[in-house]
């Protein structure tokens, strides 16, 4: 049967990968110097007892290492200082490497981590132009755009499938796609996953790739992430996609996580796939994730 | 959206030329980012800096909006760190949690916090002060957005 712990176990392990029985992630949160800076923050949490650590791979990200209270709910948060974002999800934004003078477009745009991040990596000068295709979700994104004081964003209710039909290029692309998720940020992921969904949910990936590359200028940079950790939805889709579209992986200069793989399953893949991220949790400490930095040719 | 704000000041907080009206919801859009949006062929539901929202009988201030208005001239009450946490709470704020006021009975007020950031606004009745809206709203709204 091609669904439970143990055939996904097994597929880790084809994959060179033997999991602990447990994970911890520590939580993480981002400091907005769009409102305050890293320093002033940490001095102000410190006082009310919450420790934090810096993650030395990202510019603005901290872990929490203990707090006697929740740090979703303080007046900190409130005033809009700080984002409660895990850590490999942060270092999305920071791949794509948004430029103040840039018009960039983020497809799946809710809850607004990444958009709120890419509006802070760019001082809130250009353009995000944020896209999010269910109604119940722009709430949220529309509530963190405002709460972290992004001034340089705009919000679109669209299907990112159609993000030709904005008619406009873009200097930059994220697809932070919907996948299959990973069994670090959810203890009941293996009883709900099966290949099926996984074989889907790469599908689906691939028809969002397909039209939003249209979008995106030549020499433009894609950054494509997931947190999921099968090869279907990372490794194989950028093989797809190198294979079938004028396009090169660029090199990720971050010191945290493994190479892409570039044999999965006995299939041989195209040598820059290795240029692609991935975190495995039991080595980073973090949620799964995957990361692409594709430019258009 | 500006006579909500002529009620606390008449200082002039940004050029009014440059808010955009979409729906019952205000934004503060820069030129280059406007030029930008007007290129797209579609209505945006959120453009720019966020001011708030015009509802029947009142409104409700960004942060930002509110953080502006800090700046100015508007009248001002000071709440010790209790106090805020209950204005936070939707809560009014007690006499005992004033610290400072610069408000006569019965003038709209922005309520500050002893860092100076400001956390609401309402009404100070000569003692406490009545609460019309407070940060705290954010979470508010996500729990109403999570239960749809």
């Amino acid at each position: 049967m091609e669904e439970g712990v143990n055939f996904f176990l097994d597929r880790y392990a084809q994959l060179g990968e033997k999991f602990p029985e447990k994970i911890n992630i520590k939580p993480a949160l981002r400091v907005n110097t769009l409102r305050i800076s890293d320093d002033e923050l940490f001095s102000r949490l410190e006082k009310l007892g919450v420790k934090l650590s810096k993650i030395l791979w990202l510019r603005h990200g901290y872990q929490i290492e203990n707090s006697k209270f929740s740090l979703g709910a303080i007046e900190e948060f409130l005033l809009g200082y700080y984002y409660l974002q895990e850590a490999a999800a942060q270092s999305v934004a920071e791949i794509l490497d948004p430029k103040p003078d840039e018009v960039v477009l983020d497809c799946c745009a809710s809850p607004g981590g990444k958009t709120t991040q890419i509006s802070q990596l760019m001082q809130n000068k250009g353009a995000v132009i944020a896209l999010e295709k269910k109604s119940h979700r722009l709430l949220s994104l529309r509530n963190n755009i405002e709460r972290m004081g992004c001034s340089n964003v705009a919000v679109y209710h669209m299907d990112a499938a159609k993000a030709v039909q904005l008619g406009i290029k873009f200097d930059k692309i994220l697809i932070d796609a919907p996948c299959s998720g990973n069994y670090a940020g959810d203890e009941k992921w293996f009883s709900k996953r099966r290949i099926e969904d996984i074989q889907r949910s790469a599908q689906i990936q691939r028809s969002l790739i397909n039209t939003v590359l249209d979008a995106l200028k030549p020499n433009g940079i894609l950054v494509y992430s997931t947190c999921t950790l099968e090869p279907e939805e990372n490794e194989l889709n950028m093989h797809w996609l190198v294979e079938n579209y004028k396009v090169k992986l660029e090199p990720i200069d971050i010191s945290i996580g493994d190479k892409g793989l570039t044999d999965v399953f006995g299939k041989k893949l195209h040598d820059s796939i290795a240029n692609c991220r991935r975190f495995w949790p039991h080595k980073t400490g973090t949620e799964g994730f995957f990361i692409a930095k594709v430019r258009k040719l | 959206m500006m006579k909500f704000i002529a009620q606390f000041t008449k200082q002039k907080l940004f050029d009014e030329a440059l808010v955009r009206r979409i729906g019952n919801d205000f934004f503060l859009v820069q030129p280059d980012f406007g030029l930008i949006i007007k290129k797209i062929k579609l209505p945006p539901l959120h453009a720019g800096l966020y001011l708030g929202r015009e509802e029947e009988k009142t409104a409700k201030p960004s942060l930002d909006l509110l953080q502006m208005l800090a700046k100015s001239d508007a009248k001002k009450v000071w709440l010790n760190e209790k106090g805020a946490w209950m204005f936070i709470c939707r809560r009014p704020a007690l006499e005992k949690s004033v610290v400072r006021t610069e408000a006569k009975s019965r003038e709209i007020v922005l309520v500050m916090n002893e860092s100076d950031e400001c956390i609401g606004y309402g009404v100070f009745e000569g003692k406490g002060v009545k609460n019309y809206f407070d940060i705290g709203d954010f979470l508010r709204r996500e729990r109403r957005a999570r239960r749809t």
